[in-house]
């Protein structure tokens, strides 16, 4: 009960801190500018590469992609704020239930991470002209929270190096690209070499990238229930490691001392 | 007492970069992963210069390098509570900006000789430049292009707090109104005029040529010309937009706002 409480006030005070740290018009420019940018992008190289049939696979990848900006950007930071900010020992000295703390602030980040895709997909309809007459939208909104939900475990590994490095916006922003090369965002996976096709297979994302591909073309829940099943599998692991690493790094932190490092 | 200043700032600038090694890591992720991403997309493209396709993700780190040394240093010294002393101080900010950003275009180059590495070693990319001196003068200008359009862009740095988002999408918009990796003809039309009044945009036509033609024709010159225009217009409209701001932020004691 008491670790359900400190999710939901994490989760609340998430929600605040969103809008107070992060101005609202900083927040509107990486909701909404930002966004346009990158799928503009890479639908541009990739209709310069392989015409418009590319274009519509990466203006695809990307907007589901775009849910990695507050996912992981957004979760990994959640953690390294708390550093900035100096309030990170004053956390880790609390007898708060440390994950419960930490999911109950990705709630704010898997919804505003599941807006962002929807601000894609308005993206993708109006001006890239994608077709998405045969998609279910349920199914669609349904995927784009499992894979936001997804990446906020992957955000929740990132941000445990924070409990260490000071250097975590430099990683976390390494890895919002990285996702970029390997998960079949802007060209099929089958195109990377080996070692990183496997790399792709435990990555949530390249699971939720492919299923979308499939429900724009028309599949249905059964069709694309084994993508979700795995996205969800190795959100599960995903989360654990995560959570493994954040106790690892908490005790590595505190033998060392360096949690007001920054 | 101009140069004086630039010099020393771009030296301190320098010294920052040795002060924070991660910087190396933190340039070169985007460049890589745009040379990748564009490599592994134009792999059966055969009409495309892989040469090119490597040295635009070079550009483009260089362009972020840039952005970063010129707009993140006002953001830095806003942040430790500096950047009013460098304002009251005798030498100009403008000057000071100048030399940081020289500097961080200089250590962009860095960003090019990286995706060169990543192409040859990773994607067995054959490097062939057409006119290997003209490609460095080239660069060259790029570099002074660059820095000139990064001193224009650090007064919105100066007058604005939301810089980390201004960053972010002044870097990402040069990348597509610039059409470095693609032609400018596939943006809308109304954007286009934009494309034109940005170096990058001259900056990439004029590496094209020197990496990919064989005779330097028209548009190599034109490209230089354009460069050499914006980049005198862009240091005569920043010295003016820094004399304003000098005035403003004075007047409404505005600067240290964060």
């Amino acid at each position: 009960m008491d670790a359900l409480r400190a999710a939901y006030s994490s989760a609340v005070f998430s929600y605040k801190g969103l809008l107070t740290w992060i101005e609202p018009r900083n927040y509107i420019g990486m909701k909404f500018i930002v966004p346009l940018l990158q799928m503009s992008f890479f639908a541009y190289v990739a209709k310069n590469a392989g015409g418009a049939e590319a274009m519509s696979f990466a203006v695809v990848g990307n907007m589901v992609q775009l849910c990695a900006v507050t996912s992981v950007l957004g979760m990994s930071m959640a953690v390294g704020m708390e550093r900035y900010f100096g309030t990170l020992p004053l956390l880790l000295v609390s007898p708060t239930n440390r994950f419960a703390l930490f999911m109950g602030r990705s709630v704010v980040y898997v919804l505003d991470g599941v807006t962002s895709t929807l601000v894609g997909l308005a993206y993708a309809v109006f001006l890239f002209g994608v077709d998405f007459s045969q998609a279910n939208p349920v199914l669609l909104v349904v995927i784009f929270l499992v894979t936001s939900f997804a990446l906020s475990g992957f955000g929740l590994l990132i941000g445990s190096l924070s409990l260490y490095t000071r250097e975590v916006v430099a990683v976390a922003n390494a890895s919002y690209f990285a996702l970029l090369i390997v998960c079949g965002v802007n060209f099929p996976v089958t195109e990377l070499p080996h070692v990183l096709q496997g790399l792709s297979k435990v990555l949530p994302l390249t699971y939720g990238i492919q299923a979308t591909r499939e429900v724009v073309q028309g599949a249905s829940f059964t069709d694309v229930q084994g993508l979700i099943g795995a996205e969800i599998l190795f959100m599960g692991a995903l989360l654990v490691v995560g959570y493994f690493f954040f106790r690892y790094f908490e005790q590595k932190a505190k033998k060392k001392g360096t949690f007001e490092l920054i | 007492m101009g140069m004086r200043t630039i010099f020393s700032a771009s030296r301190q600038a320098f010294y920052e970069f040795l002060a924070r090694p991660v910087w190396i890591f933190e340039m070169t992720v985007s460049p890589f992963v745009f040379a990748t991403v564009a490599l592994i997309m134009f792999r059966d493209s055969p009409s495309t210069n892989s040469t090119y396709i490597v040295m635009a993700g070079g550009i483009m780190g260089m362009w972020g390098s840039t952005l970063l040394g010129a707009g993140y240093s006002v953001v830095i010294e806003r942040y430790f509570g500096t950047l009013q002393y460098l304002f009251a101080s005798p030498s100009s900010l403008e000057e000071i900006i100048a030399g940081k950003a020289l500097t961080s275009a200089v250590m962009g180059l860095w960003n090019l000789v990286f995706v060169f590495l990543i192409a040859i070693i990773l994607f067995g990319v054959d490097i062939e430049i057409a006119h290997p001196l003209t490609f460095l003068l080239a660069l060259g200008l790029c570099l002074f292009s660059f820095s000139a359009l990064g001193i224009l862009l650090s007064t919105l740095f100066v007058l604005s707090r939301s810089a980390a988002a201004l960053g972010n999408i002044l870097e990402f918009a040069a990348f597509v109104v610039c059409g470095i990796m693609y032609p400018i003809s596939f943006l809308p039309v109304w954007i286009r005029p934009l494309s034109y009044i940005l170096t990058p945009t001259w900056g990439a036509q004029v590496l094209r040529w020197a990496v990919i033609e064989p005779q330097l024709g028209e548009g190599f010159w034109i490209g230089v010309a354009m460069i050499g225009i914006l980049s005198c217009s862009y240091i005569v409209i920043g010295h003016y937009l820094y004399s304003r701001i000098d005035y403003q932020v004075r007047v409404t004691a505005s600067l240290w706002r964060f």
